[in-house]
């Protein structure tokens, strides 16, 4: 009885995220659909082409580039920060978690508009400041998966291999990273969709000069009549989180198959 | 016999505490030899064994390895590995690749580190597991595995950290008897920390830990027939501590006069009995050391421990415990009486303990 009813609410959980997706869908691929319509009237892909034009394709590398440089970034910071929290025995611990979480918890328009001034002040590069800014708004989620990580792992498992005789690095490389391999991954994906779905920042603290692809949707969605583009752009945005939700349970057989074979 | 491990004046105190961790622990092992220090809990056993390790920097001391000192060097190059009181077994490798993971970073070809992990997993008995994932072991399996990944390490000294407690009596028997047999084939050094008297049995010496300091090492036979101390009678357990004045004649308690052997020349001295050294007889046996009344039994396994409290009109009451076969009928209030034997060994009095205590087993 409870795993069929596990299974209605993963269905019904699928559902809740899949129906906003059916109406981009349709959109994408529908060169007319009049309000009133169940359905769009002329199908084509007129969407497609226009948001080619515009510049759709490099702008979604531009996001793939900002949410990698994020990810590169935010998830070492998220392990150091994570594993002195877990494993470090400060009387600040509370501090120092309430500091990192702080980013989150500001509105990140008016910590972007105030940023904005102090960067242009000391004359930062605007593309180091909007990298800048989403790794400080990543670095407490990166933390806060792998401060979990580090305090379900032993930290005598690193004892134990420099008892084995791995120096410090060498323990750090083949035991603990392999050990925290699936929250790094994880930590690593939440980054990666910080700086991939960002506006606020890059539009504020970018200047309009970093056109990725959040800023054309948004370009798009404020005109009349560009549903058919808006809907392909949000359509390839939404690409990367379905594929991590498709592959996350392969990644994590293979890891697991990895460990076996090795 | 060459000495592998030296140990002196190792001090160490805890950043966070007033009072040292450890005092001045000096300690020589024989290459080959197997040496268990003992001690109550918080003693300072396993921090001694951080500080040998190099996990620990001491405050004072010196650890040498043959001929060098090790202090300055970080854990993996002093030639030691340890087995804590968790397997830690990596969860990423299997089998094999535990056992090999020594020779592989210490740059061995894969093949050839995989190749003599196979000889130590099959050492331990385990050689069919060696593909098998960690997870799907048993807890002895684990510390099986431990026990070869640390052998393949070929550590000049091996320390082992309570390796085997957390094992239920049965494991902990197979592992103890395996440890005979790899000690049988290799001949390694141990050094090894526990809080059990029957596991520190297997070493060939034994020391003991009381607040920081090593209060007495030796074989573990001297230890039952001659503790230094109150202190450590009280960690070897089994003896009932009889205060009174040691005289010319030997010890005078309620007990009456006993001659004994004695660590003290002091007069206040705790005359120390061994719990399976006295047996009890019927209150009127003119051959009794002396008569008392039975205030309390403990069953121990097949064996069981009767209190007998003796009064003097005098001399402050002696509590001795003998350990006598299960059924032996007693019953509490009953009038016994109580054979010595004639080996008895005394120590100065402990400064807190009571003329009138016995040591708790």
């Amino acid at each position: 009885m409870s795993a069929l009813g596990g299974r209605v609410a993963v269905v019904l959980l699928a559902l809740w995220f899949a129906l906003p997706l059916v109406p981009l869908g349709l959109w994408s691929v529908a060169d007319r659909w009049p309000a009133g319509a169940a359905l769009p009237t002329q199908w084509g892909w007129s969407g497609w082409q226009q948001a080619v034009a515009e510049g759709g394709l490099p702008a979604l590398g531009r996001s793939a580039a900002l949410g990698l440089a994020v990810a590169a970034l935010a998830t070492p910071l998220g392990a150091l920060a994570g594993r002195a929290l877990a494993w470090g025995r400060s009387r600040w611990h509370g501090v120092s978690a309430a500091l990192l979480l702080l980013p989150v918890a500001l509105p990140p328009f008016a910590l972007a508009m105030g940023l904005d001034v102090l960067l242009l002040r000391l004359g930062i590069p605007g593309l180091v400041a909007v990298v800048g800014l989403l790794v400080a708004y990543a670095v407490p989620y990166t933390t806060y998966v792998l401060r979990s990580a580090y305090a379900v792992t032993d930290p005598q498992l690193e004892d134990q291999a420099r008892m084995l005789g791995a120096t410090g690095t060498q323990a750090l490389r083949t035991v603990t990273l392999p050990v925290l391999a699936p929250a790094l991954l994880a930590a690593a994906a939440l980054a990666f969709l910080v700086g991939w779905s960002d506006y606020v920042v890059t539009v504020v603290i970018g200047g309009g000069r970093l056109v990725t692809a959040p800023v054309l949707v948004a370009a798009g969605a404020s005109g009349l009549g560009n549903e058919p583009v808006v809907a392909v752009l949000s359509t390839l945005m939404v690409v990367p989180l379905v594929a991590a939700v498709l592959t996350a349970p392969l990644v994590a057989r293979s890891l697991e198959a990895s460990r076996t074979r090795r | 016999m060459t000495s592998a491990l030296r140990l002196s004046g190792l001090s160490y105190r805890h950043p966070d505490s007033a009072q040292p961790v450890l005092t001045d622990v000096g300690l020589d092992l024989a290459e080959g030899r197997m040496t268990a220090v003992v001690g109550p809990s918080g003693s300072g056993k396993s921090t001694l064994l951080r500080l040998v390790a190099g996990l620990t920097r001491p405050d004072t001391g010196d650890v040498r390895v043959g001929d060098r000192s090790v202090l300055g060097l970080p854990p993996e190059r002093r030639g030691m590995t340890m087995m804590f009181q968790k397997p830690h077994l990596f969860p990423h490798l299997d089998v094999l690749d535990n056992v090999a993971f020594a020779g592989r970073v210490a740059g061995r070809p894969r093949r050839e580190a995989r190749e003599a992990a196979r000889r130590y997993l099959t050492l331990v008995h385990l050689g069919e597991l060696a593909s098998r994932r960690t997870r799907a072991l048993s807890g002895g399996q684990e510390q099986r595995v431990a026990l070869a990944r640390a052998l393949a390490a070929e550590p000049e000294v091996l320390l082992l950290d309570e390796p085997f407690s957390a094992l239920d009596t049965e494991l902990r028997s197979a592992m103890h008897r395996l440890l005979i047999e790899v000690r049988a084939a290799l001949e390694p050094t141990l050094l090894m920390v526990t809080h059990d008297m029957a596991e520190a049995a297997l070493a060939d010496e034994v020391a003991v830990l009381v607040e920081g300091r090593l209060a007495q090492v030796g074989p573990v036979e001297e230890l039952y027939s001659a503790p230094a101390s109150v202190a450590v009678a009280r960690v070897v357990g089994g003896f009932s501590e009889i205060g009174g004045v040691l005289t010319p004649a030997g010890h005078v308690s309620a007990l009456g006069t006993l001659p004994c052997g004695a660590a003290t020349v002091t007069p206040a001295a705790t005359l120390l009995l061994r719990q399976e050294t006295v047996g009890i007889t019927h209150g009127t046996d003119p051959s009794a050391t002396a008569v008392g009344t039975v205030v309390g039994t403990t069953r121990v396994g097949a064996r069981q421990v009767v209190e007998v409290s003796v009064s003097h009109p005098r001399l402050p009451t002696a509590v001795v415990r003998a350990e006598v076969p299960l059924g032996t009928a007693t019953r509490i209030g009953e009038c016994v009486g109580l054979v010595v034997a004639p080996d008895a060994w005394c120590v100065p009095a402990a400064p807190a303990a009571g003329l009138a205590e016995t040591a708790d087993g």
